[in-house]
């Protein structure tokens, strides 16, 4: 297991490497200067500016000193965002992103293995039909066109729910559900296909022969070689979130990362959006890493070999 | 040698006539699958309406009517059936643009990722060793990297440009495929055929042109049909953030993130291009479905 | 032998017909729903301290008998007849009656040890479990599972009984399975082809282990098996399966040395012998068993039978009893004159 964590963390290092100096040269070799939009601007202050953001080194300087500050969790001033750094920017929004994320996330597990279980267990049953049915239009819909129809629904229909903001328990609930929507319906559908394969194994078999009760062979016995394959499923679900999160965010209103994010890529806020990449990147990464742990630990296989 | 050239073509030869029946039976079986036929169906009407759409409609995508309100109803009187946008265009017009440009971009980049994962993919899993140890350890990296960021980036560093949009979502979409394709290919690489191509001396490269891929071919088309709705999603999606195709041009993203902001007002400027985008996935997805049950009957 | 116990049979099966209901027939089309006929009328009895072989060819229905036994047949399956144990019809019991017997008065030794141990729990866990889940404290379980697992001969008991079943041999993990099955001193130990999956010198060690469960532990045994030559040491009585019913049944001696079915002459035929010239072609019985798709109204094993009648095509032949002990179904001794020797 050990070595299974350090090979995982050899990927870990040289991602991170890859995608900061990746974002880095793809962003110098972005045509025209940065400022070219700020138009009445001295040349003192030009050359001020060029200073502070070390254009006027060379590009490999500027290279191994961005490297150097990122590694200490210093991304440089926001271009646009007046008297703001990166950092402070990201330190602001970030629990927030974070929060959200992580919610949408534990529903998302939760409610899938839930529904898939459900399903597996009653296969072909009405019960099935609908929550499989459900689970294909999370699927094949993205969520930000059904973020848009819970607004309509729950915010102005209803109105029991806020429909924007971040200010309290209420304002999270729908943000939530739209997030995690396609997640809880691929989890559903993996646990199902798994959680069938699993009551059809011999050991399963063999745990009727042995008089458990239904529920010890469910919990004790099929429950966790079912959710292995969830726990896959999550390292990619866990990016995918963290993507889906900007453009849930941009819908509800809600003050996080996602905002500066579609504000920099719009303003081409160079060291904003660069620094926002390369933090989505290391919790994305990190949670991967966690993730593959988390499997290691599940399977026997690898937790005691290699 | 006992092996003759003649030999070596008899080899492929069968395989090709026996692959030729799976697929005849596959086709027959896929023609049984009601829901992908008349997703088939539905999919075929709505690309056709889109494509000859220009040929008929009255209104150019940029027309702007200022004989109506901004925006108007769905009106048949008012000539305007989805009625018209924000801009006083009219809808179905900007509708079926967005339809003819996500289908191209959906087609044309999985056509990008296809073509890499496919070459990646066999090369890796034919040469094995080192050379795949080091292919997969790439693929290994990049799967970590959170990809819609990475399009993001370039889109922010070389412009909004459609061609760069399904270029670069086509080259780093490519990863699963590869993958499989190099399952595929490690099993396919210990079949007989592949032996005796092998002991005529073949040329590696002809060998996996010649060999390996058209056997590729199933599971190719398999993830294909899961790729084209996935990319018009990706599609969409930077659209939806105002990073994709621009203004006058539009695709079903853009038009989705435009009704969103006035569905309570205009609720048709968001559920026309909804219905659409909802149309044209779940079409691309029983497709899928009926194509993959269609051949894996044959695998079995 | 001749006690009291033995008089009354300790389980008795009478009838025992099962078919599986079958979304595709397996036809070119494909959807034709349809059903599958795999047990057609068993009977036989089990007494105490008695081992009962069950042979077949495989999807003769043996297996199917043993998880009709359990009460793990698959979904589909629909189940007639009775199996009496103690008094009880066990197709009638419900599954929280059956949970009661299974694993604790009937245990099963299954054929495969790979797949038929849980991968992701420690063998430690999967064998106390057995006793736990009746109410026995978890130490107490623990040290009985030792206790066995060092009587099976596998080493470092204490040790490597909590580690997981990837870490043991294939031989390892079959007696892992037996130990599993001897966890609640059940009466009954139904083994479905236990050593099939192992290596010949494997086999021997595993068959070495039933014999005892047979002669010190007093266990009534259920073996099933597609071999004859494997059951000619411990079986008692024998029954020959062939398409879902008992073709012939007698006891060791009576199935060896006066078969009467011509399946079981021909199984017994096709086992290879050490004084056989390696040059002779060993016996073979052409053809596969039938899938059967309704009841069997003739003799199932007519068109592989070497000297099948006219009246073998037209109706199924009944059983005919010779001893107390030896009975089978055949035409072929209706009538004196033809024979069979």
């Amino acid at each position: 297991m050990v070595s299974y964590i350090l090979k995982r963390l050899l990927i870990f290092v040289p991602t991170l490497f890859i995608i900061i100096t990746a974002s880095f040269f793809l962003m110098r070799m972005a045509p025209g200067s940065p400022f070219d939009g700020e138009r009445a601007i001295s040349e003192e202050i030009r050359a001020n500016i060029l200073k502070s953001y070390d254009l006027d080194k060379p590009m490999f300087q500027q290279y191994t000193n961005y490297l150097f500050n990122v590694i200490r969790g210093d991304f440089g001033p926001s271009l646009k965002i007046k008297d703001f750094t990166v950092s402070e920017l990201i330190y602001k929004s970030a629990p927030t992103s974070l929060t959200l994320g992580f919610l949408a996330m534990f529903i998302a597990v939760l409610l899938g293995v839930f529904l898939g279980s459900i399903s597996a267990l009653h296969q072909n049953s009405k019960m099935d039909y609908s929550i499989m049915s459900f689970a294909m239009v999370g699927i094949v819909i993205p969520n930000y066109a059904i973020a848009p129809i819970l607004t309509l629904i729950f915010g102005i229909y209803l109105a029991i729910l806020p429909v924007g903001g971040w200010y309290g328990v209420s304002y999270m609930i729908l943000p939530t559900i739209a997030l995690s929507l396609p997640y809880i319906a691929y989890i559903a559908r993996i646990t199902r296909g798994s959680m069938l394969d699993v009551l059809s194994t011999n050991f399963i078999r063999t745990a009727y022969a042995k008089g458990l009760s239904e529920r010890k062979i469910l919990f004790k016995h099929a429950l966790k070689p079912a959710i292995l394959p969830v726990v896959s499923y999550l390292g990619p679900s866990i990016a995918g979130i963290m993507t889906g999160s900007v453009v849930i965010e941009s819908i509800f209103d809600i003050p996080g990362l996602g905002r500066y994010f579609i504000q920099g890529s719009l303003n081409r806020d160079y060291p904003l959006v660069m620094g926002l990449v390369i933090f989505y990147a290391f919790i994305i990464i990190t949670m991967n890493l966690i993730v593959d742990i988390l499997y290691a630990y599940l399977d026997p296989k690898v937790k005691l070999d290699k | 040698m006992m092996f003759n050239k003649e030999k070596i073509n008899d080899l492929s030869l069968d395989k090709l006539q026996i692959s030729s029946s799976i697929y005849r039976d596959a086709l027959i079986r896929f023609k049984r699958h009601k829901m992908a036929m008349t997703s088939l169906l539905i999919l075929g009407l709505v690309i056709l309406l889109a494509m000859i759409e220009p040929w008929f409609s009255p209104y150019a995508y940029d027309y702007v009517d200022w004989n109506v309100a901004f925006p108007s109803a769905p009106s048949i009187s008012q000539g305007h059936i989805f009625g018209t946008d924000s801009n006083g265009r009219d809808l179905f017009v900007r509708l079926m643009m967005g339809v003819r440009i996500s289908i191209i971009i959906g087609l044309l980049a999985s056509m990008v990722s296809l073509t890499i994962g496919v070459l990646w993919g066999s090369i890796s899993g034919y040469l094995g060793g080192k050379t795949d140890l080091i292919m997969m350890r790439i693929i290994d990296i990049l799967y970590a990297v959170p990809f819609m960021f990475l399009i993001i980036i370039l889109v922010v560093v070389f412009g909004k440009n459609i061609y760069l949009i399904f270029i670069s979502i086509g080259a780093i979409s490519w990863l699963t495929m590869a993958r499989i394709v190099r399952g595929q290919t490690i099993s396919i690489k210990n079949k007989e055929y592949i032996e005796a191509a092998k002991s005529y001396s073949l040329p590696t490269h002809l060998i996996i042109s010649r060999h390996v891929i058209p056997n590729l071919l199933s599971t190719v088309i398999i993830y294909l049909t899961l790729t084209i709705p996935q990319v018009i999603l990706v599609e969409s999606f930077i659209s939806f953030l105002g990073l994709g195709v621009q203004e006058p041009n539009t695709s079903l993203g853009v038009l989705i993130a435009e009704g969103s902001r006035v569905i309570e007002d205009y609720p048709w400027m968001f559920f026309a291009p909804f219905v659409f985008l909802a149309t044209i996935l779940f079409c691309f997805n029983f497709i899928g479905d009926g194509i993959r049950d269609a051949l894996d009957q044959t695998n079995k | 032998m001749e006690n009291e116990k033995n008089n009354t049979p300790l389980l008795s099966v009478k009838d025992l017909k099962v078919n599986f209901n079958t979304l595709s027939g397996g036809g070119a089309d494909g959807k034709a729903a349809g059903k599958i006929y795999a047990l057609n009328g068993v009977n036989f009895d089990l007494y105490h301290e008695e081992t009962l072989a069950i042979v077949g060819e495989s999807g003769s229905g043996k297996s199917q008998t043993s998880l009709a036994i359990m009460g793990i047949l698959a979904k589909n399956a629909n189940v007639g007849g009775e199996i009496n144990y103690h008094g009880k019809n066990l197709l009638t019991l419900s599954s929280s009656e059956l949970n009661k017997i299974r694993g604790t008065s009937i245990s099963m030794i299954f054929q495969d040890p790979m797949t038929s141990l849980n991968p992701y729990l420690r063998v430690s866990t999967q064998l106390t479990e057995v006793l736990t889940e009746k109410g026995v404290s978890e130490a107490d379980a623990r040290a009985k599972a030792i206790e066995i697992l060092n009587s099976l001969s596998i080493p470092k008991a204490e040790k490597v009984i909590d580690n997981y079943p990837y870490q043991f041999s294939g031989g390892m993990r079959q007696r892992i399975m037996i130990a599993m099955s001897l966890m609640s001193d059940s009466e009954i130990i139904i083994a479905d082809e236990p050593t099939t999956a192992l290596d010949v010198t494997i086999q021997a060690q595993i068959l070495d282990i039933i014999n005892k469960l047979k002669t010190s532990m007093k266990k009534a045994i259920i073996f099933i098996t597609h071999d004859l030559g494997v059951v000619s040491e411990i079986a008692d009585k024998i029954a020959v399966f062939y398409a879902g019913e008992i073709v012939e049944v007698g006891t060791r001696d009576e199935i060896f040395n006066s078969p009467k079915h011509p399946y079981t002459i021909g199984l017994l035929k096709s086992i290879p012998r050490l004084d056989q010239d390696s040059r002779e072609k060993l016996f073979l019985i052409e053809g596969n068993p039938p899938l059967l798709k309704s009841e069997p109204a003739s003799c199932s094993f007519k068109d592989r039978c070497n000297s099948a009648m006219a009246i073998c095509r037209e109706s199924k032949p009944t059983r005919q009893e010779i001893s107390k002990t030896h009975a089978f179904s055949c035409f072929r001794y209706d009538n004196k004159e033809s024979g069979y020797e």
